[in-house]
């Protein structure tokens, strides 16, 4: 189909770009994105994972417990997500880098520790294979209704979080590497907002041969000198990493002084809360990964993430062989949110895999006019590609998305 | 027995079943389930409800047998069911006992003792669930039944470890290899032991085995009658996690008891009850060695003799050490009360 459509410029900004250009040797193989996303951990210097079996994250612990033992690596079961999270901060505190994996149910109950690890800058990664809800909804079918929950991951505000978004297995390796990478340079925990699509999906998957050649993998930095400021500074905006190696350490969950003692005074608090916040809003030039396709000459643009964004580009070229000139927004990085990849003055037809109505809400705050945001949300089933171009037909020619079974348009 | 009432509700005068011709013929767990063939846990339901009688809630939090038993419109329960979220059977069981309680209380629903059981696996009762359940057998108010059946792994997203998983089990999350033979080293936890010893106001707490169905019923029936919070712990052999034919479910539930690995006790009101062939082994008899249950099952195939050992000195250590012989892991001060080994 994509050879019958016309030409398009299609974009992708990421740091695998490059990375995939300069390694080239190494296996090519049939595999899983659940495989990819324990490849990629492991490429990046990942050696303790700790976590609870939930379908469709299974599989990224059944590999670990495989994989970490071959590389000195600690595989750790706890008795839930709560304990899995704290494992791996603890993990993270002591000195090696640690994912754990789960899904929405288990994401949630992660929420605690994943606050605190905002709190006290503790770099690591959190795989959340979204499925269909709410609650335990269908374990065998994809979702996105954890857009939201990433972003506001724990409670009391003050914080911004990093999320990722791959979509495809070969994506989900480079995107793991990239996900490790931030963390160690914001030291925050970092989402992988993956889906059951992108998990249990067997795709071709290059993994290149040497994980120690692998030049821009960010390595655990340890301070040794003092003053060390274990939780960072005002002045500092990404302190490095100075526990888990011999030197002292005043971790605590309450607003903290840059030597990490707490303290209830309203300038520690300000101080704190800028920095976590800062470290992220004014670094967005260094995390904003996305691809675009025809964007430039664009009459409606079509936004999805994930495994749907599959399906939704397919959909826009389909589209534009049908004589519409539709273009396409892909997220990588869903937070912080890309509002600049919004600055075009053109309707926007966001496909999500949920009935809510969360990314198209950032993407109504974001576009000049609001108003032209249009929404296709889809439940449990990727948008079929005769759908998305049918929207963007309509949204083209009628300004409105026609009747379709199962789509819910509607944003309140 | 017939006086037997709570602190506060009067519970069911459950009359235990004197022998298999005794017990009710009508079942409230039926067909319309999809269990493994050989599953003992399905058969645990299925007596557990019936020793409960028709004036019963099951509930539990999520384990292989809450996704086998609602899918697609067929159900085995005749009486009311509820899945709740995986870690939450003790509270889940709370807090029904108590709405029920508040209702009959206002007058609300009519007054009459209803059986409220939590019916748990390993996974989502001994590991995520288990404050839950601690906290619930502290609440002496309320009447409801903690049940958890044991098949030591979580058998629902297809056999990984559970804090109950015995020493070096293959699971897939603990996959024997060339270089480490043995992955998961963890003891298995002491469940109704712990549950025994933390909760001085349970007034109940037993393990059984399906294998002995009459007794295990009976179990079921004194834990309801005597009310409050009450704790069973049931060992259920799995055909697929534990990798055997589904032919030896009855005969590995009972190796497991004649092993040694899993005794037979009651707990009432403080006082301690072996029975079955565990009191026969606390009276002296011979328990045979582990290594027949072990063999049994291909979880422990990749076992060599020194494994076999070490399982067998733990045991060993569970009968001759223990203050309480395979019930309270205190060690004995005084060596002359130690009884000689029963290898």
């Amino acid at each position: 189909m994509s050879t019958l459509a016309p030409a398009v410029s299609e974009q992708l900004v990421a740091p695998w770009v490059e990375w995939a250009r300069r390694y080239t040797r190494g296996r090519r193989l049939l595999e899983a994105g659940t495989y990819a996303l324990t490849e990629g951990a492991i490429a990046a210097g990942c050696r303790v994972f700790a976590g609870y079996p939930i379908t469709p994250a299974t599989d990224i612990a059944e590999y670990m417990s495989k994989r970490l033992p071959q590389v000195g690596g600690y595989y750790v079961q706890c008795e839930d997500e709560l304990a899995g999270m704290h494992a791996c901060a603890g993990a993270s505190l002591g000195g090696l880098k640690a994912m754990t994996a789960t899904s929405g149910p288990g994401y949630t109950l992660m929420h605690d520790a994943y606050g605190w690890s905002i709190t006290n800058e503790i770099p690591l990664v959190v795989v959340d294979a979204m499925r269909v809800g709410p609650i335990s909804g269908i374990t065998g079918a994809p979702g996105q209704g954890e857009f939201y929950i990433a972003r506001y991951a724990s409670h009391g505000g003050n914080f911004e979080t990093i999320v990722l978004s791959p979509s495809s297995v070969q994506e989900a390796f480079w995107l793991t590497i990239d996900a490790f990478n931030l963390a160690e340079r914001f030291r925050t925990p970092v989402t992988i907002l993956t889906d059951q699509v992108i998990s249990d999906m067997w795709e071709d998957l290059f993994i290149p041969e040497d994980y120690d050649a692998l030049d821009f993998v960010v390595p655990r930095k340890n301070n040794l000198m003092m003053p060390f400021y274990p939780v960072g500074s005002a002045d500092l905006d990404v302190p490095p990493n100075v526990i888990g190696h011999g030197t002292g350490v005043c971790v605590s969950a309450y607003t903290h002084t840059e030597e990490g003692y707490d303290i209830e005074e309203m300038e520690a608090q300000w101080a704190q809360t800028y920095r976590l916040i800062n470290k992220i809003r004014h670094h967005r030039d260094q995390l904003t990964r996305y691809e675009t396709v025809g964007v430039e000459d664009a009459d409606v643009i079509a936004v999805a993430y994930g495994a749907n964004a599959r399906t939704v580009k397919t959909g826009v070229l389909e589209a534009r062989r049908r004589g519409v000139r539709a273009g396409f927004v892909r997220l990588i990085t869903l937070w912080p949110f890309p509002d600049e990849l919004f600055e075009r003055d053109v309707p926007y037809v966001v496909c999500e895999l949920n009935y809510d109505g969360q990314l198209v809400r950032e993407v109504m705050r974001s576009a000049p006019d609001g108003k032209k945001v249009r929404f296709m949300g889809k439940s449990a089933e990727l948008h079929t590609v005769a759908e998305v171009a049918a929207g963007l037909e309509g949204v083209a020619r009628t300004g409105r998305i026609p009747e379709l079974p199962y789509i819910w348009t509607e944003v309140r | 027995m017939a006086d037997a009432t709570t602190f506060t509700n009067d519970t069911q005068i459950l009359e235990p079943f004197r022998g298999i011709k005794k017990v009710t013929i009508e079942e409230y767990f039926t067909s319309g389930h999809r269990t493994c063939q050989g599953c003992e846990s399905a058969l645990v339901m299925k007596l557990m409800v019936k020793a409960s009688g028709p004036r019963t809630i099951v509930l539990g939090s999520t384990g292989c047998m809450y996704v086998a038993n609602t899918t697609y419109y067929t159900t085995p329960w005749v009486v009311p069911w509820m899945h709740t979220q995986l870690g939450s059977s003790g509270s889940a069981a709370l807090g029904t006992a108590a709405g029920l309680k508040a209702l009959m209380k206002k007058g609300k629903m009519k007054s009459e003792p209803i059986n409220v059981i939590a019916f748990c696996g390993d996974g989502g009762g001994a590991d995520m669930g288990l404050n839950g359940i601690s906290a619930t057998l502290t609440h002496k108010d309320y009447n409801c039944l903690i049940l958890l059946y044991d098949n030591e792994s979580y058998a629902n997203t297809d056999i990984q470890l559970s804090g109950m998983t015995p020493y070096g089990a293959n699971t897939t999350f603990s996959p024997p290899g060339k270089t480490h033979r043995i992955i998961h080293k963890r003891w298995k936890k002491n469940m109704a032991g712990m549950m025994a010893a933390g909760h001085p106001e349970c007034r109940y707490v037993a393990t059984v085995c399906a294998s002995y169905a009459v007794e295990m019923m009976n179990k079921v029936r004194r834990a309801l009658t005597i009310g409050g919070p009450t704790f069973i712990h049931s060992l259920d052999p799995c055909p697929k996690g534990w990798d055997y034919d589904p032919m030896l479910s009855h005969e590995l539930g009972e190796l497991a008891i004649e092993t040694g690995i899993f005794p037979l006790y009651e707990m009432e009101d403080g006082e301690l009850r072996y029975y079955g062939k565990t009191k026969a082994i606390v009276d002296g008899r011979a328990r045979k060695p582990v290594r027949e249950y072990l063999l049994k099952q291909g979880r422990f195939a990749h076992f060599t003799e020194e494994d076999l050992a070490y399982f067998q000195e733990k045991i060993d250590e569970m009968w001759d050490k223990w203050e309480v012989p395979g019930v309270v892991p205190f060690k004995r001060t005084d060596a002359a009360k130690a009884a000689p080994s029963q290898k």
